[in-house]
């Protein structure tokens, strides 16, 4: 009897995961397609899952010009390689000492962390902050700096590394090590799930992110590949909704037709897709991350 | 006392200042002597050697796909800027689907800059007037700006005046509105279709049905979510007013704000739109349909509502849906309205510390045509190539072509464009002169008052306009549904509001 509930159960789940798949793949299939589709078939026949003629138009048209997307490319694995490796080290570091028991103002300054999760400045205060005291736009560090530090990740870290007893950071002060030394040598390489999960996280903020480039990068050649997407799509968009009956015309045949945009969102969204199987061994610990442990 | 005395001065200079704006525009109308009689204030400035002008730095803002290769034609123009006035200008362009939030960011953030691009649909002019963003150029103008206001007709500066001063100086590009249609004229021929029979919609009808029965292929009418009531108002003797729901008849002396969706006009086309969608004229998904560029590229639409037919629109047009030729059809009388001008106009920032020399650096660019094309083309033969002395063709791949030459000044110091037929602008000049001018004209709705209700009616509108006017829903029902919503929303409000400024303004102007 038991066997036959779990059979059927598993069936249920079986089936609501397939379900739940496909809604997801399709969509991303979809996209694949149609890059790979000829421009006249879209307009004549619609989308379709395969391509009706199968070409790589959309392709060699964006490589024909490819200095734009080597800059997106390379703007954006620089600033994820370097925003997520600052990140994880200053998000480890602060969690650490938000996670020790001993250390007196722990309280205090989670409450503090924590509240900027409910209340910041504003916009426009954060925009002259960047722009007229930091004076870091048009520069990597906008791109970087101001996700070093964010709130909802110092929390989950935290969460992690209060379960490390405290006994094991005593035991390796007996054992003569200093306070960097424990950080380094024992927290770290004990709280790689964590770690891994975070850093995946990041990673992720840091890929997809347009919103730091539309506010403070003017140089073209600090676009990021998000950017340069959104503002394809945006710019269609914008023109086709604000343009009617304004006295003015905008030859949208300059933009790239609907193959070529989908051909730059499989490119944008490559590199993610291959960075997550990687991650994916510590991931399943990590989600695990501040639940109740048994 | 002394405060006294420097108020009543200041006062007075600028009531002096202010009638010579009147009389130089005054001037314009037979634009030889306005020259004339505005240059001597004028060419004190004009003619100042730059060694009297400090160097200073400008930098404007506009919207437009930013272009890979903006950093030698800047050093280009400021080879001549450099020389004339001493200035050197930064360019600064922001795309378009950015522009509105970019700016409201630079403006909020007190950030410093001097000249902007500003219109009725991006960086809304009356929004940054309201917030104090633009400097007041009445007194200004006169003095810096001879060639702008020889070139510029009086009705533009009504058209830009808020609360009677002038904020930012009108781009001459063409500004009459004349509704109407493009039609693919090969396939007209092939049905022995006239285009110039059509004086109104109905009379597309033997067209769209030999479309639709005998190419399948192809949409007869072109629609989407947008509507298209938006591009047919003139036509139905409309104006709108902004902040949305109110419009006067254009032929109303007594200027009644009326609910245009309340009106009989509005119901007609929604029938109309109803019967065409159930004989299949349009594309069945136009009540979601938002870009349209794809259609027409493949030559899809046989009938395209364009908002404004003008001299050269054809060619456009026939770019637009991929060489095929087409035939404009006017469906009304060209209007000047006070949202066709303000389309595109430059405003000079609050934050500028050179608001003179901004004004003067446009001056230049009203009149220098090598400047104007510089920026609007590039340099030659990097990033065009001259077909002709007054036609150019872009380099492919040159990195320069913003194709949009209406952004910067008096589109009529351009090129023409491989396509344009030369002489375009001396007949799009020819109708801004000739064509009526709507009784509105100068008037600016306020929104603020109704600012609420103006959200709320929106929301009814985002929903119900695309499925009425793409006819995907019976409008006996639906619009009685919308009507009601609408109501409820407080679209009275809003008439009530728009028809008690335009009262007041009217009484103020004397009309």
């Amino acid at each position: 009897m038991n066997t036959r509930q779990s059979v059927w159960s598993r069936r249920v789940i079986i089936l609501w995961f397939t379900v739940f798949s496909i809604f997801c793949i399709v969509p991303f299939v979809y996209v694949i397609s149609i890059s790979l589709s000829e421009e006249t078939d879209i307009a004549m026949y619609g989308y379709s899952l395969i391509p009706k003629s199968f070409t790589l138009n959309a392709y060699e048209y964006l490589l024909q010009s490819p200095k734009q997307l080597i800059t997106g490319y390379t703007v954006s694995i620089l600033v994820t390689a370097i925003g997520t490796l600052l990140s994880l080290l200053l998000t480890a570091k602060l969690s650490y000492a938000l996670s020790r028991r001993d250390f007196r103002g722990s309280n205090k300054m989670s409450f503090y962390v924590f509240f900027t999760m409910l209340f910041s400045g504003g916009l426009v205060p954060w925009y002259i902050l960047i722009k007229k005291y930091l004076m870091i736009d048009d520069s990597y560090l906008a791109l970087i700096l101001p996700y070093v530090i964010m709130p909802w990740h110092v929390l989950l870290m935290k969460g992690f590394l209060s379960d490390i007893p405290l006994a094991l950071v005593e035991s390796a002060k007996i054992d003569g090590a200093g306070e960097w030394k424990i950080f380094y040598r024992i927290i770290l390489p004990l709280s790689k799930p964590a770690l891994a999960t975070v850093g995946l996280f990041i990673a992720f903020v840091y890929w997809n992110d347009w919103w730091l480039a539309m506010l403070f990068i003017d140089n073209q050649n600090l676009i990021p590949l998000q950017y340069m997407l959104y503002r394809i799509m945006n710019n269609i968009q914008f023109l086709s909704t604000s343009m009617q009956s304004a006295n003015i015309s905008i030859d949208v045949t300059q933009m790239p037709n609907e193959t070529a945009r989908m051909a730059i969102a499989i490119m944008a969204a490559g590199p993610i897709l291959f960075v997550f199987p990687f991650f994916q061994k510590y991931f399943i610990k990590g989600l695990t991350v501040g639940a109740v442990k048994g | 006392m002394l405060k006294q005395t420097k108020k009543f001065v200041s006062t007075f200079l600028t009531l002096g200042l202010l009638s010579t704006t009147v009389l130089a525009a005054c001037g314009s109308g037979n634009s030889d002597k306005g020259a004339a009689s505005s240059s001597p204030a004028a060419s004190g400035a004009a003619s100042a050697a730059p060694a009297d002008l400090k160097p200073v730095d400008l930098t404007w803002y506009f919207a437009g796909n930013p272009q890979a290769d903006v950093a030698s034609v800047e050093a280009e123009m400021n080879k001549i800027l450099k020389e004339k006035l001493n200035v050197t200008l930064h360019l600064k362009a922001i795309d378009w689907g950015n522009f509105d939030q970019k700016m409201q960011l630079v403006n909020a953030s007190g950030e410093e800059y001097d000249l902007a691009f500003t219109s009725s649909w991006a960086n809304n002019y009356f929004v940054n007037v309201s917030k104090g963003a633009f400097v007041p150029l009445d007194d200004l103008l006169p003095q810096y700006a001879p060639n702008i206001m020889s070139t510029i007709p009086e009705v533009g500066w009504e058209a830009v005046k808020v609360n009677g001063k002038i904020y930012s100086v009108p781009n001459y590009q063409i500004w009459a509105m004349t509704n109407g249609l493009a039609i693919q004229k090969e396939i007209a021929d092939k049905y022995g279709f006239d285009p110039s029979t059509v004086k109104k919609y109905e009379d597309l009808e033997p067209l769209l049905e030999a479309v639709k029965t005998n190419h399948p292929e192809l949409v007869p009418y072109e629609n989407d979510k947008s509507g298209k009531f938006g591009n047919s108002t003139v036509h139905y003797g409309f104006e709108t007013i902004s902040g949305g729901v109110g419009v006067i008849r254009i032929a109303d002396e007594s200027l009644q704000v009326v609910n245009m969706y309340e009106t009989d006009e509005y119901k007609s086309l929604l029938k109309l739109m109803r019967d065409w969608y159930q004989k299949g004229y349009f594309r069945k998904d136009a009540a979601t349909l938002a870009d349209t560029s794809g259609d027409r590229k493949a030559g899809k639409p046989v009938v395209v509502n364009e908002g404004n037919v003008k001299p050269g629109g054809e060619a456009e047009m026939a770019v637009a849906l991929g060489g095929r030729e087409v035939v404009n059809v006017k469906l009304s009388e060209p209007y000047l309205l006070t949202t066709s001008i303000i389309a595109t106009l430059t405003g000079i920032s609050k934050t500028s510390k050179n608001p003179e020399r901004a004004l003067m650096f446009l001056d230049l660019l009203y009149s220098d045509k090598e400047l104007f094309n510089l920026l609007a083309h590039g340099i030659e033969g990097k990033h065009y190539t001259k077909l002709d002395e007054h036609t150019v063709e872009p380099i492919t791949e040159g990195g320069y072509n913003p194709n949009s030459d209406w952004e910067f000044g008096n589109q009529f110091n351009s090129f023409y464009r491989k396509g344009q037929q030369p002489g375009t602008w001396e007949e799009t000049i020819k109708i801004n002169e000739t064509a009526k001018a709507s009784p509105l004209l100068g008037f600016s709705f306020d929104p603020t008052p109704v600012k609420t209700e103006i959200a709320q009616v929106s929301t009814v509108t985002t929903q119900y306009v695309p499925l009425l006017e793409t006819g995907s829903v019976d409008p006996e029902q639906g619009l009685a549904e919308m009507l009601k919503k609408l109501k409820a929303a407080g679209a009275d409000k809003i008439v009530a509001e728009q028809q008690k400024q335009i009262d007041a303004w009217k009484q103020a102007n004397g009309k």
